[in-house]
């Protein structure tokens, strides 16, 4: 579990590759997972919603178009209370979990080299090459 | 009800994490601005220090007011930019 944000997608890599190179069963058997902690909290009216994506925040500010909104964004896990992370982000019941599986070991050693390798060539032409695949880009 | 558990690919997860953070710091953080030669969080600084009227003629005031000015309303990480 990490920050919802870009930095947290950084650690996240950084986890995945630890455990992807110091504990590789941990993966084989199924046992990790990614929790998916809330980037927004939105209040309209008396309806509360937590929203897990940069696009819901955009569809939901069109849906209520000119309506009260209040939107509070979460810069991390730091700032949230017990409570709103268990109903969010832990409880069995509701939560939505990821589990991790190596698809393509090979395929994974060769990324795993070229991000976290000791040569940046590779890496600069990696980035130049896959920019415009960017998820999110948090400015 | 029950909660969802999807599955990953370990390569896809780790390019496109790795992608987000690695795109986002360089469009957004590391490199300098051509017009003010700036980066945000020594923009986030400069107009933290003229929001606290922190100016050549103005009375000093200790640097740490302008680090908790920046790192409250400005720059939501850690202090490290005080160097």
């Amino acid at each position: 579990m990490t920050d919802a944000d870009i930095d947290g997608a950084h650690i996240r890599a950084l986890l995945l590759t630890f455990f992807f190179r110091y504990a590789r069963p941990i993966i084989e058997n199924g046992f990790l997972y990614i929790a998916q902690p809330p980037l927004y909290h939105v209040k309209v009216g008396k309806e509360e919603s937590y929203l897990y994506k940069e696009e819901d925040l955009q569809k939901l500010l069109k849906e209520y178009n000119g309506e009260k909104i209040v939107v509070q964004r979460y810069k991390g896990l730091g700032e949230m209370n017990p409570e709103t992370l268990w109903k969010t982000t832990m409880d069995p019941s509701s939560r939505v979990l990821y589990r991790v599986r190596v698809e393509d070991a090979i395929e994974a050693e060769k990324l795993l080299e070229i991000l976290m390798g000791d040569r940046v060539e590779p890496r600069r032409r990696f980035i130049q090459m896959h920019a415009k695949e960017v998820r999110s880009l948090d400015i | 009800m029950m909660g969802k558990l999807i599955n990953l690919a370990f390569e896809e997860e780790l390019k496109y994490s790795y992608l987000d953070y690695a795109m986002s710091v360089i469009v957004g953080r590391a490199i300098p601005d051509a017009r003010d030669g700036l980066k945000p969080v020594q923009r986030r600084i400069l107009y933290a220090m003229k929001e606290l009227n922190l100016k050549p003629g103005s009375p000093f005031k200790k640097s740490a007011r302008v680090v908790g000015e920046v790192l409250g309303k400005y720059h939501p990480h850690g202090d490290a930019f005080r160097l």
